[in-house]
């Protein structure tokens, strides 16, 4: 089925080393359709920042294939980096707008983006004013404002206390509803990659490989439930218990 | 209490020591502030002192923006370019460590007591200091930013306005703050050793009156040249890049 979708981004990593040498990844294979929300579940330290940075093309020393819809042209990628990466000198709005080209400014759509992140009153502050939470926001809200074709995020909610990460969870989701993108999240917490996804992907560490791939079957009531997220997850964790998982 | 309340306090109480010294001492070798500032009046009247002063201003300024310009340039590139850095790193610690007076007799015998020369001889003091400078600040750029400016295609007007030239700021405005301190005092070395009008020449001619009032207010003329500027253009400089900070 997803050899037909002409659309896909097919990842194949042969080997990628680290400087020292040290084998990160070997043998990945994973293919994104248009418009999935894919989930990476790994251990800590298993190498998936690593992977983001070879598919957003920021290290491009490995050995494999990334191959995009159009061959000659890579998709328009958004970054969600770990840490949110703002310029502190430049306010919330400049952050956002930084990035667009003359032709994808439109002030409105700014505007009403701010507005559902709930950054409006923000948005002429300056990054080391506000908290590490806001500041995610506005990092997401940089990514979508360009329109990307394929959505990176690595770990974006990481460190927030319970309440905002989760509040942070459903704002992306609106966000990616109103505005789809295929994307490809990193996380390394189980309950937010079922929250989010689609579609899971199981990793082992030393080198990094694919060991499992499983579907979300939720719908959006249900994620918002954390009792139904809670009992998909231990359905989930018999399922996985032999990938030798502690999450 | 006000910072600048403070300051000026401070600057008061330097004032008085100095007179009380004056006072207390009472020799010709150290004359006291009002005498010095009599003086400063005198020669400003005269004519004296904005013939010398506007000659040596007007060398710094020549040869503070050129010394700018290719120390920037020189600091950007061996920051940048690690082949660049390690050809070239060397012989600017040549030419950084060779000492002033020698760089300044250099030029005189090799281009005769010209002008030229002179600016030279400030220019090859002051250059390298503001490419070792600059070279520390690209070193110190933060490459997460980088790497997000490549991700989002900033491009590189962008990349260089948005992201890297906010971050060698505080560089830049330590080289302009060394270099005009060093600068005005390599000139007046200059003058006094090739030179018929500046200030260093009016000093060299005090010296050899041992009249120590006229040494003292033209360096009094001078600090507060270089006070005006630090209140007028570097301050403000400072506060309009830094306005994210507070």
């Amino acid at each position: 089925m997803q050899v037909a979708d002409m659309s896909a981004v097919r990842i194949a990593i042969d080997e990628k080393r680290y400087a020292n040498g040290a084998v990160v990844i070997a043998n990945f294979q994973l293919t994104l359709a248009t418009h999935e929300f894919v989930c990476l579940v790994g251990p800590s330290g298993c190498g998936k920042t690593t992977l983001l940075n070879l598919i957003s093309g920021l290290d491009g020393d490995f050995t494999g294939t990334i191959q995009w819809p159009n061959p000659n042209n890579r998709l328009k990628v958004g970054y969600i980096f770990q840490n949110p990466r703002l310029l502190p000198w430049r306010t919330v709005r400049e952050n956002i707008t930084l990035p667009l080209t003359a032709g994808q400014y439109d002030a409105a759509t700014i505007d009403a983006m701010l507005a559902s992140m709930d950054l409006t009153d923000v948005q002429h502050a300056y990054p080391g004013h506000l908290s590490l939470g806001m500041n995610r926001r506005v990092s997401i809200l940089r990514a979508f404002a360009t329109d990307p074709e394929l959505l990176l995020m690595d770990e974006p909610f990481v460190s927030l206390d319970p309440a905002t990460a989760r509040q942070a969870r459903f704002l992306l989701l609106q966000l990616w509803r109103q505005r789809p993108h295929t994307v490809l999240f990193v996380t390394h917490d189980l309950r937010e990659a079922i929250v989010l996804a689609d579609r899971l992907i199981f990793l082992a560490a030393k080198p990094m490989s694919v060991i499992g791939c499983e579907k979300v079957t939720l719908n959006d009531q249900q994620r918002q439930d954390e009792q139904a997220v809670e009992a998909f997850r231990n359905d989930l964790m018999t399922r996985v218990s032999g990938f030798g998982y502690t999450f | 209490m006000k910072a600048s309340v403070i300051r000026i306090t401070s600057l008061g109480i330097f004032v008085l020591l100095w007179q009380t010294l004056a006072w207390w001492l009472h020799d010709p070798a150290l004359p006291g502030p009002w005498q010095v500032f009599s003086l400063l009046i005198e020669e400003a009247e005269r004519g004296a002192l904005w013939r010398h002063l506007g000659a040596t201003l007007m060398r710094m300024l020549v040869s503070f923006s050129v010394a700018m310009a290719i120390g920037c340039g020189i600091g950007l590139g061996l920051g940048l370019s690690r082949c660049l850095d390690v050809w070239f790193y060397p012989w600017l610690m040549i030419i950084l460590n060779v000492p002033a007076l020698v760089t300044i007799i250099l030029c005189y015998v090799w281009l005769g007591l010209t002008e030229t020369a002179a600016l030279l001889a400030v220019v090859l003091n002051k250059t390298p200091n503001v490419a070792i400078t600059l070279r520390e600040g690209v070193r110190a750029l933060d490459q997460e930013l980088l790497a997000m400016a490549r991700c989002y295609r900033l491009g590189w007007r962008k990349t260089l306005h948005h992201v890297i030239w906010p971050q060698l700021h505080p560089y830049l405005m330590a080289a302009t703050r060394s270099g005009l301190a060093l600068i005005w005092k390599i000139i007046l070395v200059v003058e006094l050793l090739g030179r018929s009008e500046g200030v260093g020449y009016q000093l060299h001619l005090f010296f050899q009156l041992f009249d120590v009032a006229g040494i003292l207010a033209y360096t009094v003329a001078f600090l507060g040249i270089i006070g005006v500027i630090e209140l007028a253009i570097l301050k403000p400089l400072d506060r309009y890049q830094c306005r994210w900070r507070t």
